[in-house]
């Protein structure tokens, strides 16, 4: 099964605004880009010369905000994110 | 004006909902703060509750609570290359009270959480705490998404993201080797097949844990759990240790899914969630400053977790019961600085619990440093019992000849040995 399938079943409530930030220029000359490999829900994806930041699939393990420095990583607004069925 | 408690509780997880049954339960008028839609909405468990913490602050719980299945087997399947060994202990008649229920947050949290309130304590949901509030260098509230509260005492479980407590300067990021991610995915499947496909009666559960081959390179292990009519299976692994490897998480569980030892019992089933949370790691030395002027930390923001025993949530009980009695000691006396909440601490460090996570310290430090024992041993014992196993003519000393030069190509007996004598040493 795809990634992208599952990520299809979880419910979301989607804030326009990003909880994740990242230092762009610090993630242009990244040599590691860690996040694109790290991150369960692929929320990271590089497409030269940017890394974008598919936050409305945050399931907000907060990995990255362990394993990158140049992400800014912030729980999203109450009631917003992720909203397990099961848990 | 902002609105004022006796005490606010951040995160409405087992620690926190614990701290506010415990302190409403002594008339202290306490607000439990949840981001999540409803409580449990964030929260993700491997499988287990290990009852008896909960058990000893509300006898019977178990009777009433939305468990899944009451665990009578635990194994243990060590895997080599296309071969495994399973290690089950099963129990026949039970013991009473139960050692330990599967459950699914987003239903156990809420009746926990509805406890609480029956209780006394306020909950309030969708409100995300950004910051902890001080006065005169006291912790005296918090800020909202939706305005700021004050109270004499504010007990943090934001859980295993611990910004808040950073923030405060309660606890330094922890690292990479210091936390785990965990991916799960819950697959249903109809109870008749899972008692009839694990061998269980109605009500009764199996606790596998995986090691091995599939997990190579890693500091980590594979799980399965039944629930009632779906099955939780998935691993956790040591951040640093995914990062070195470069694993992506989702393309672990889809290989760990196919092994052998798993794929016959999750056939046929549909999977209906897919979970990552992370998990502290850090242990007893990785822990955060537990308590300071007008504050506690419990649950998982204490760092509060044991590998080896797959301990968590009961933890988060048993810290948010003494923060909840801590606090409760401090209402009275009206005195809430840190001297008089430093009895927490004392608590905590005195538990069986925290004793056994002094006593491991360093032993994950030991298998990060050596992580080939990982793969190495299931090799090994596989490799053994193939050979003790198979009939081929060859004669039983032969056979131990061989045997024991497939184990020291998998491991030095140097280092069988330093292995023996350092897990020997942290766990016994």
């Amino acid at each position: 099964m795809r990634l992208e399938e599952k990520l299809y079943l979880l419910r979301h409530v989607v804030d326009e605004e990003s909880h994740i930030k990242v230092d762009q220029e610090a993630c242009m000359r990244c040599a590691d880009r860690i996040c694109l490999d790290v991150c369960p829900a692929n929320v990271y994806s590089y497409v030269e010369p940017k890394v974008f930041v598919a936050y409305e699939n945050c399931v907000e393990c907060g990995t990255c905000r362990i394993a990158c420095p140049f992400v800014e990583w912030v729980n999203p607004k109450g009631g917003a994110g992720i909203s397990y069925r099961y848990g | 004006m902002t609105e004022k408690f006796d005490a606010i509780v951040v995160g409405a997880g087992p620690a926190g909902v614990t701290a506010g049954y415990v302190m409403a339960k002594n008339n202290v008028d306490v607000v439990i703060i949840e981001r999540g839609e409803l409580p449990g909405s964030k929260n993700v468990i491997g499988g287990v509750l290990y009852i008896k913490a909960l058990n000893d602050l509300i006898p019977g719980f178990w009777r009433e609570a939305p468990l899944e299945r009451k665990i009578v087997q635990h194994s243990y399947c060590l895997i080599g290359r296309n071969e495994h060994i399973l290690v089950s202990h099963k129990r026949a008649t039970e013991s009473e009270p139960p050692n330990g229920y599967t459950i699914l947050r987003s239903k156990f949290d809420k009746w926990y959480a509805k406890k609480a309130q029956d209780a006394g304590a306020t909950l309030i949901t969708k409100t995300n705490v950004t910051e902890l509030l001080s006065h005169a260098g006291k912790i005296s509230g918090v800020r909202t998404d939706r305005g700021d509260l004050s109270a004499n005492i504010v007990i943090v479980a934001e859980g295993a993201n611990t910004m808040l407590c950073e923030k405060a300067g309660l606890i330094t990021k922890p690292r990479r080797d210091q936390m785990a991610v965990a991916v799960k995915e819950i697959v249903s499947l109809p109870s008749d097949r899972i008692q009839e496909r694990f061998g269980l009666a109605e009500g009764e559960g199996v606790a596998i844990q995986y090691i091995g081959a599939p997990f190579k390179g890693l500091v980590g292990f594979g799980f399965l759990y039944t629930n009632k009519e779906s099955l939780s299976v998935g691993f956790g692994a040591i951040i640093s240790t995914m990062m070195k490897e470069r694993i992506k998480p989702y393309d672990l569980m889809e290989r760990f899914k196919e092994e052998p030892s798993v794929e016959p019992l999750l056939r046929d089933g549909a999977v209906k969630e897919y979970q990552a949370h992370m998990i502290p790691e850090a242990g007893y030395g990785g822990m955060p400053k537990l308590f300071s002027d007008g504050v506690l930390v419990a649950g998982d923001s204490a760092m509060l977790a044991n590998p080896i025993t797959g301990e968590g949530a009961d933890l988060a009980v048993l810290s948010g019961r003494m923060a909840g009695e801590v606090a409760v000691e401090a209402h009275r006396k009206k005195d809430y600085t840190s001297k008089a909440l430093a009895g927490y601490q004392q608590l905590l460090l005195n538990s069986f619990a925290v004793k056994d996570m002094k006593k491991q310290s360093g032993l994950l430090c030991y298998i990060e440093e050596n992580a080939e024992i990982m793969t190495a041993y299931p090799e090994a014992l596989n490799a053994l019992l193939g050979e003790w196993f198979k009939v081929d003519g060859s004669t039983r000393s032969e056979k131990i000849k061989r045997i024991r030069s497939t184990v020291v190509t998998k491991r030095k007996l140097t280092k069988i040995l330093k292995d023996v004598y350092v897990f020997g040493r942290k766990l016994m």
